[in-house]
């Protein structure tokens, strides 16, 4: 049991700093959020399950067992209120269509728009 | 040092380049990073809380993790139109 839960912490603070590292190196606003997900779901699964195995039915592990579900439920919650927050400060609006509604005031945008070469 | 405390301490060498990625770039871009600092923060917190054997210490890391997904809504919120 106890190697078991040495190979989940280390498979869960590797898939974190590998992440961590992915925010950091990746320069546009939507690739860094892709890096959000190993944290918010492998590493959490880990980790937690870690707690768990060696707490079982305790309060400490009930506990880890709710972190984990806040966590899991509530990241692609959070993730796509931010790509969405993130479309509409770029383009103005929530539409599909930039070219129609140019708008926006990031930078310009980093791909040639459709029909423009 | 037992293996939960070595956990944590890799978790906070995690913690550098979220820092990092939140000081510099847009405001857009930073938000990201944010969030990640935040997930990590829980995780130390809850490891912590295993390491010392103090099941009550894990209400910290609930409360993180609730104020931290509400926290990263407020900021996507005010960041779509108005900051």
């Amino acid at each position: 049991m106890h190697v078991l839960i040495a190979v989940l912490l280390a498979i869960a603070v590797l898939v974190t700093l590998i992440s961590a590292c992915g925010v950091l190196v990746m320069d546009s606003f939507y690739d860094r959020l892709h890096y959000l997900a190993p944290i918010s779901t492998i590493a959490t699964v880990c980790l937690f399950a870690a707690i768990f195995l060696r707490e079982l039915l305790s309060q400490a592990g009930v506990k880890s067992l709710l972190i984990a579900a806040v966590i899991l439920f509530m990241s692609p919650a959070l993730s796509q209120s931010i790509a969405r927050a993130g479309r509409i400060r770029e383009f103005g609006g929530w539409n599909p269509d930039p070219q129609a509604h140019p708008g926006g005031q990031e930078h310009p945008r980093q791909h040639p728009r459709r029909g423009q070469s | 040092m037992n293996l939960w405390l070595w956990a944590a301490a890799g978790m906070m060498i995690a913690l550098l380049p979220c820092l990092l990625a939140a000081w510099r770039g847009s405001a857009m871009q930073r938000l990201p990073a944010l969030i990640a600092a935040g997930n990590v923060v829980m995780f130390i917190l809850a490891l912590l809380a295993e390491a010392e054997h103090r099941p009550p210490m894990f209400d910290v890391a609930l409360a993180a993790a609730l104020l931290a997904f509400s926290a990263g809504l407020v900021f996507a919120r005010f960041l779509q139109r108005w900051l």
